[in-house]
């Protein structure tokens, strides 16, 4: 196993980076389609920068991007979510290969440490029942959901303007 | 690919108007008395989002995108911009609206009448499949309003049954499908018999670019309330799958969720009108009480299925996407894929059916191996999430 490390989740004075990925080239009118986000602290900040990225061609539409600056608390339960779901002890070495059409990433970074995982996208938990590595990229694919859920909250809260007015 | 650089320039539809007004209640859009008393007769207290922007806009006359997610108000919001404008004294033909369904073209036309109830409007649902003489029967006697399918509605134009010459104000409803391939024709045709300086209303709730460059056609410099796409699938609506092996299988997956179905209201969607009719004859063959729409049923067998269903006298409908857009029916909490649908505005649309203005609702579509990965794409150009259904379905309704 490659060089695994754990996050202090009160160290403020190395730098954390946290990137997902999720994407391929579909077609000629899709274009490069995919979902990234990354959580970014600089040591000593008092905030950390976090960024979401969509991006398609289908019928002209293109990058929606957004940006919002979050607290440290918010970066605590982020780098707890990571610590907890344990992907730092795994390794993508046996995943199923990422192709051109198909490709989830995730990045961690903390100093001088940094892990990369790659595979093809998991679309559903069915669709790895049969590979040799599931369990490992159980923990994958739900990082990635539980991270998911908190971002698309995050920069709905942000951004989104509410259909209704609380009565 | 060719690219055409001076309309790339152009393409500057990335995000609503700057400074678009909100109004936050209905008194203080400046409405006509027995307006505002037909709104809150109809059961509105305050302006949603969508209805505290474009309502204004439409009054002050200019043309108007209006985007926002299914459900929350949009066919209020332009009627309510119509009934503003249109003179009760003068018994022309003063709006139009088009809509891409007979249903909905109805619908409307009794939204509008409700909120119309104080101020003696005269509407008609101008709709293929009825009588052309009752069409005629009605125009003669003046409307203030019309709302219909395109088709009917050109027809009674070019009979001059719908004379066009004081119309302020067109509304196109469900807008990308309007401007779609079955219908575009048809709109354009009708747009040409409009007089001069029609103010021009799009409204619906998804507006690809593609769309909204469609527009610079036959708007001119209109107010944009836009909504992201990331930003148009409601929270309400809780969205799950459920991954099958084979095709086949869906059929005992939609039996075993059956008594789910029927707590409060359902909708399953197939692709095509032959789907519906196997679906529908092999469920009441299995013993479960079903009813079904789609475009090849007569007329009067299809009201006879909307007002069953609309009485709760039915409790599960399967149909095709002509019951995807715009249908509101209250009850409605459950949507089904049984197919999924075959462009990603619909699968909107038909999840929209549930979760009407603020309700709680549940999506859930099933797929073969093939489909979960279009399913994933659609998940992810929303920036939604499709949960895997998990075992129990009366943990989540």
């Amino acid at each position: 196993m490659s060089n695994s490390f754990d996050i202090d989740p009160i160290e403020r004075n190395k730098e954390f980076y946290f990137r997902f990925y999720s994407g391929g080239f579909r077609d000629i009118e899709l274009g490069h389609e995919f979902l990234e986000f990354d959580i970014r602290h600089e040591p000593r900040e008092e905030f950390a920068i976090l960024r979401y990225a969509n991006q398609t061609n289908y019928r002209n539409e293109d990058l929606i991007k957004k940006e919002v600056k979050v607290s440290i608390l918010v970066l605590q339960e982020f780098i707890d979510i990571i610590r907890k779901s344990q992907i730092l002890l795994e390794s993508d070495r046996n995943w199923p290969k990422v192709t051109r059409e198909s490709k989830q990433e995730i990045e961690i970074r903390y100093g001088k440490n940094k892990k990369l995982f790659k595979t093809k996208t998991i679309v559903s938990l069915s669709s790895i029942r049969n590979e040799e590595e599931k369990e490992s990229l159980k923990i994958f694919y739900y990082l990635a959901q539980d991270l998911k859920t908190l971002v698309y909250s995050l920069i709905s809260l942000h951004f989104k303007i509410k259909p209704f007015r609380l009565q | 690919m060719e690219f055409n650089r001076e309309l790339d320039n152009d393409l500057k539809f990335s995000s609503t108007s700057k400074k678009v007004p909100v109004t936050s209640t209905f008194e203080a859009m400046g409405l006509k008395e027995n307006l505002l008393r037909g709104i809150y007769g109809y059961g509105f207290t305050l302006p949603s989002a969508i209805q505290s922007r474009a309502i204004t806009q439409i009054i002050s006359g200019r043309d108007t995108i209006a985007q926002a997610q299914s459900g929350t108000g949009k066919t209020a919001t332009f009627s309510i911009g119509m009934l503003e404008v249109v003179d009760t004294s003068n018994k022309s033909c003063q709006a139009i609206v088009l809509s891409p369904t007979r249903e909905l073209a109805v619908q409307i036309q009794n939204v509008i009448r409700a909120l119309g109830d104080y101020m003696n409007v005269k509407v008609h649902a101008c709709v293929g499949g009825k009588s052309v003489g009752d069409d005629v029967k009605a125009l003669t006697k003046g409307q203030h309003i019309v709302s219909g399918t395109p088709g009917r509605v050109l027809d009674m134009i070019k009979r001059r049954n719908i004379v066009t010459r004081n119309v302020k104000m067109i509304i196109l409803d469900e807008a990308d499908e309007l401007l779609g391939k079955g219908f575009q024709e048809q709109i354009y045709d009708i747009y040409r018999y409009l007089p001069p300086g029609c103010q021009v209303v799009v409204v619906s709730a998804t507006l690809p670019k593609e769309v909204l460059h469609m527009t610079k056609k036959f708007m001119s410099d209109p107010v944009k309330i836009l909504v992201k796409r990331d930003e148009i699938t409601l929270e309400g609506i809780k969205q799950y799958f459920i991954q099958v092996d084979k095709e086949e299988w869906k059929f005992d997956t939609l039996c075993d969720l059956y008594d789910s179905l029927t707590i409060t209201q359902a909708v399953i969607f197939c692709n095509t009108k032959k789907k519906v009719d196997w679906l529908t004859s092999e469920l009441k063959k299995a013993n479960f009480t079903v009813i079904s729409m789609h475009g090849d049923m007569k007329q009067d067998e299809r009201d006879r299925i909307m007002n069953e269903f609309r009485l709760g006298n039915s409790r599960v409908l399967v149909s095709t996407d002509v019951w995807a857009r715009g249908i509101d029916v209250q009850q409605v909490s459950l949507v089904i894929n049984y197919d999924l649908p075959t462009d990603r505005e619909n699968y909107i649309h038909r999840i929209g059916r549930s979760g009407r203005f603020g309700r709680k609702g549940v999506a859930i579509n099933f797929v073969t191996e093939e489909d979960v990965t279009t399913l994933h794409e659609i998940e992810q150009y929303y920036s939604s999430q499709i949960e895997e259904m998990p075992v129990n379905i009366s943990s989540i309704m």
